[in-house]
């Protein structure tokens, strides 16, 4: 939890921040560790990281691969924001590239220090080799009104407006199993695959960045614009997540309920959320 | 109002995407020798049991079963209705209750794959006509004890031009084909239909074979392998098959 006073009260204008992630019952049973990774961070006063990443569960170091991620995307956003937050349109547009250009080159370079060192011996799987720690990335720098993210996989992002509603801005995308193997940031498509945004909302009140194991507990569908066509979208109940996140009270309750009956039955994977709140 | 009743007022999303097995079994006369056919019957519920452990399978699995014996495959009706052909051979793994099968006549494997694939393609059109997305890539499970045959009985090369088939099922994501061999099995044929995923299981009980069948959706299921690379899923399988491999033949040889 950051941007409190010295007495815990939030200071108006700036975000609170907080996350939780429970291993999936799935990886439970299978003896695997939970290889999601999140962060956060306040680049700047009222400038804030929120990062979460999703290491591939068949892939035998996708949890070092996770928390390289976002380490790489804790780097990215200090170089990029941390001397200077972008005012204009044009700035925050450069700045976003910048910023996707940089979770890349450092994610990319920490794994070939990684490998070049020489990692942990696993047995029974031989030489490690870089798909070894697929993962993907969703990292956000939100300055109200201002919300820019870059992501690589299919980890999905939810905004809350002052009005209280949710709004799913980044994972409507259904039947993902048709269209093609998820990109990891390992993956040799991995720059003809990277979205990016940026937003500009003076009623933008909070943020969720998920992995995608809480798509199936959190996400609804509905018929999209095409004849035809479904789309995933934020139902109206999952502004309980941000008002949750608003009373600024123990994390804790998050991570159980992700690993309550429903939620387990919902998804076998690793469920993995953090909720940045504006102070009001 | 405290954070636990904040938090509880969000629903859960009622289940919305589907997971499609699709059991190949073998119904040829040579199920007959050794009772096997009786074996595969009661092997089938304890499937059915194992599966309904999980509970994320117990929600998004729908089963369905095409038999090949006689001289053509035949859809099973899974609910155990006794509809035939069944209106949607895929039933909810709930209300997974297959009927005695019965073992006669030939071995047309290659037409029940065909038909199995022509089942998957209609029952995901279904879904998507509904708005409901596949939870996995559809997991097709072949289990026999001899080679392809055609409508004469004699042995069929047909699988040939099948294989190239499957491949581009593979690498389109439409599904994943596991081949099982039991004894009798012809497992160079089950070796070109499935080559990184045909496997041997000669002198193994049906019903630990379809343990293993349940122990691998599991797998698939619970590490999303099945939204990789068909290779990485078959790869993350065989890691998990030669483990309990591995852990039986230590558990035999140590009393």
């Amino acid at each position: 939890m950051t941007a409190r006073g010295d007495h815990g009260t939030a200071v108006p204008g700036r975000w609170s921040v907080i996350g939780a992630s429970a291993t999936g019952p799935g990886h439970l049973r299978l003896g695997l560790h939970n290889q999601d990774a999140w962060g956060e961070s306040e680049i700047r006063p009222g400038v804030h990281l929120v990062v979460v990443a999703d290491g591939a569960g068949s892939r035998s170091r996708s949890e070092r691969g996770s928390m390289l991620a976002v380490q790489a995307a804790h780097g990215a956003a200090a170089e990029v924001f941390g001397t200077k937050t972008p005012s204009s349109p044009g700035d925050w547009q450069h700045a976003l590239g910048r910023f996707e250009a940089e979770c890349l080159r450092r994610f990319d370079r920490l794994l070939k220090a990684m490998l070049a060192e020489g990692p942990p011996y696993l047995a029974g799987q031989g030489d490690p080799q870089p798909g070894d720690y697929a993962t993907t990335l969703l990292a956000a720098v939100v300055c109200g009104p201002w919300l820019a993210y870059v992501g690589v996989g299919d980890c999905f992002l939810v905004v809350w407006r002052d009005d209280d509603s949710a709004h799913l801005v980044l994972g409507e995308r259904m039947d993902r199993e048709q269209q093609g193997a998820t990109v990891f940031m390992t993956s040799q498509n991995r720059a003809a695959n990277v979205e990016r945004g940026l937003l500009h909302d003076p009623a933008l009140a909070g943020i969720a960045l998920c992995t995608d194991g809480l798509a199936e507990p959190m996400l609804a569908t509905e018929a999209g614009a095409a004849h035809g066509s479904w789309v995933m979208t934020a139902p109206e109940s999952f502004a309980a997540f941000f008002a949750f996140a608003a009373q600024g009270t123990d994390p804790t309750a998050l991570t159980r309920r992700f690993q309550d009956d429903d939620f387990a039955a919902a998804s076998p994977d690793d469920k993995t959320m953090v909720l940045a709140v504006r102070n009001r | 109002m405290t954070e636990g009743t904040l938090l509880d007022d969000f629903v859960v999303q009622p289940g919305k995407s589907r997971l499609l097995i699709t059991l190949v079994l073998d119904t040829s006369g040579s199920m007959t020798s050794g009772g096997r056919i009786g074996a595969l019957n009661d092997a089938l519920r304890t499937f059915r049991n194992d599966l309904l452990k999980d509970d994320y399978i117990a929600k998004v699995a729908e089963v369905a079963i095409v038999a090949f014996g006689g001289t053509e495959p035949t859809v099973i009706d899974a609910s155990g209705g006794g509809a035939n052909p069944p209106d949607e051979p895929y039933v909810p793994l709930s209300r997974f209750r297959p009927p005695q099968l019965k073992a006669d006549g030939y071995t047309p494997m290659v037409e029940a794959l065909q038909k199995a694939f022509e089942l998957i393609a209609r029952r995901r059109e279904r879904l998507q006509a509904q708005g409901i997305p596949m939870a996995n890539r559809p997991l097709v499970y072949l289990i026999t004890d001899g080679g392809p045959t055609d409508k004469n009985g004699m042995l069929s090369d047909e699988w040939r031009s099948l294989a190239p088939v499957i491949r581009g099922h593979e690498a389109g994501k439409h599904l994943l084909l596991f081949a099982l061999g039991v004894e009798g099995a012809d497992t160079d044929v089950l070796a070109g239909l499935a080559p990184e995923s045909h496997f041997d299981l000669a002198g193994m009980s049906f019903t630990r074979i379809l343990r293993l069948v349940s122990t691998s959706v599991e797998r698939l299921a619970a590490s999303n392998a099945g939204n990789e690379d068909a290779s990485t899923a078959y790869r993350a399988v065989h890691e998990d098959v030669d483990k309990q491999q591995r852990m039986l033949r230590f558990l035999q040889e140590n009393g």
